[in-house]
């Protein structure tokens, strides 16, 4: 199983990379945007997971993303939710990056204030330690 | 697959409050299926199968199971459903019409509630989750925490696709609260709406406010359902199913299609298909309205209004008493209060049955129930045809 640690309500939550999603976070810590790619169809997608979601083909391995996107979808977040690891954030940024790939994560702008972040704004990778692990958010290029 | 001699809905049972005093979901359902049950005019001894969808804040193995041996049922099946969102209560009938229609079981009943107000876990802010949404790992660590921030996300798709402005949210929040005004145990039937409430109220998830959100809730629905042929011989007359479409896109808001690609209107189209009845037909709308956005992006599914022109149709009073179409005029998940959609269903059929008193639709004679689940991640639509009155 994959998640969050239970204890994530004390701090922000940290992934708990699964055998399947442990090369992207590996990545991560490495400086690297992996992303799944499939062999027989020669698609990527994100999140990480067992098949190709395009053509169901099982034979995967990664590729570097270029880092770069586009902001997809934003919204600027006034509460912390579940919790009071949002406090001393709000308002924060959450966003959808549309990498230059095709594929779609969530993630958040980071630099500049939230209320600046707007859709089609161009946006390059990362990566910020929390805990143990590195985490890949977006800055505006 | 349905026609009007088919499984019909006989009764129905509703309970909404701030404050369940400390009664649990099971016991909330348990209320909802007795309350139904009698509205039918039957006994407990007569229900053969039960379908329930666990509280949403209390995770439970084997829920309808619990709940049938809790209510003394036995018969035939006990089925826990969760289809996701408010397409659990359609599909929940859905699959007790088919067994009827089928013969693997007699009169169901359908049921959801749970005391999501009191009864939740507290951490803060939001309606929280017993179970995992498999969102955690790609989704949390990054802010995107409970459900306004996935929505505040779509809508700012919304939008940003259509070139709305946020006025179109504040026109359906307030003629939610118009509805509400309407209906006895609706929870903010007491607190007017202007639109200057709107604009001052604060900001949760831009750009969806306080006011765009809906009412956490205590309390329960449920219907029951028997076959055609005892269902004319009830106290009530029969509500039938004329109509059901569902669809399935994605789960997780990181996997969110552009709005055209959402699932409400090919869940719509198979429901006009299947019953060859069109949008003109529906003369109450019940929509899911957890948020604003959702409202806009439903009617626009259902093909009461063009993709995209929700905004206009909402201002220019579309959704409203009196309108054409009305839509939700129990108040909704926005006012009334949010017990998971299947409020949406037991308000159809008082509609269709003509007795929803001050907020009754003029000669209602089909109602369409269109709810979706995971940010529109699954969606259904369900029409509903009354009797001759």
């Amino acid at each position: 199983m994959s998640g969050t640690a239970p204890q994530r309500m004390a701090g922000k939550p940290v992934p708990e990379p699964s055998v399947t999603s442990r090369p992207f976070w590996e990545g991560c810590a490495a400086g690297e945007l992996r992303l799944p790619r499939c062999r027989a169809c020669d698609g990527v997608h994100f999140y990480p997971r067992s098949a190709c979601p395009a053509c169901g083909g099982t034979d995967l391995d990664w590729v570097r993303s270029a880092g770069t996107g586009t902001v997809y979808a934003t919204t600027v977040v006034h509460r912390s939710f579940w919790g009071d690891a949002w406090a001393d954030d709000v308002p924060y940024n959450v966003a959808m990056i549309e990498l230059d790939e095709g594929v779609r994560m969530v993630s958040a702008v980071v630099g500049v204030p939230a209320d600046q972040v707007h859709i089609g704004m161009r946006v390059g990778v990362t990566f910020v330690p929390r805990g143990d692990t590195h985490l890949p958010f977006f800055e505006r290029r | 697959m349905l026609s009007a001699d088919g499984p019909a809905i006989v009764g129905i049972g509703e309970e909404l409050t701030r404050d369940a005093g400390g009664r649990s979901g099971l016991e909330l359902q348990a209320g909802a299926v007795r309350a139904a049950v009698a509205d039918a005019g039957l006994s407990l001894a007569d229900v053969d199968a039960v379908y329930a969808l666990p509280p949403y804040s209390d995770a439970h193995s084997m829920f309808a199971l619990t709940l049938a041996e809790h209510l003394g049922v036995r018969g035939s099946a006990a089925v826990t459903v969760d289809a996701g969102g408010t397409v659990s209560p359609i599909t929940m009938l859905l699959q007790a019409a088919l067994a009827i229609r089928h013969g693997a079981h007699g009169t169901a009943v359908c049921v959801f509630g749970e005391a999501a107000r009191t009864g939740r876990r507290h951490t803060g802010t939001g309606w929280t989750l017993g179970a995992a949404m498999g969102t955690e790992e790609f989704e949390e660590p990054f802010g995107a925490v409970g459900f306004v921030v996935p929505y505040a996300l779509l809508a700012s798709r919304y939008l940003h696709e259509y070139g709305a402005t946020r006025s179109a949210f504040a026109a359906v929040a307030m003629s939610a609260r118009q509805h509400a005004a309407l209906h006895p145990l609706a929870l903010m039937r007491d607190r007017p709406m202007t639109a200057h409430d709107y604009d001052d109220a604060p900001m949760v998830s831009d750009p969806l406010c306080l006011l765009d959100c809906s009412v956490i809730a205590d309390g329960a629905g449920a219907v029951v359902v028997c076959a055609a042929d005892q269902a004319r011989d009830l106290v009530h007359p029969p509500v039938t199913l004329a109509g059901i479409g569902t669809s399935v896109t994605h789960k997780n808001v990181n996997q969110l299609p552009p709005l055209s690609a959402l699932g409400m209107r090919e869940a719509a189209d198979k429901a006009y298909r299947g019953s060859g009845l069109t949008a003109g037909d529906i003369d109450v709308a019940l929509v899911h309205d957890a948020f604003t956005v959702s409202t806009l992006l439903t009617v626009e599914g259902l093909g009461l209004c063009g993709a995209g022109e929700g905004a206009d149709y909402a201002r220019e009073g579309g959704l409203d008493l009196g309108g054409p179409c009305p839509v939700n005029p129990h108040g909704g998940l926005l006012s009334q209060g949010h017990l998971g959609g299947i409020l949406h269903l037991t308000e159809a059929v008082v509609q269709l049955r003509g007795t929803a008193g001050p907020r009754q639709v003029p000669g209602a004679r089909v109602a369409a129930v269109a709810g979706n689940g995971a940010v529109f991640g699954t969606c259904g639509v369900l029409l509903l045809s009354g009797a001759d009155r």
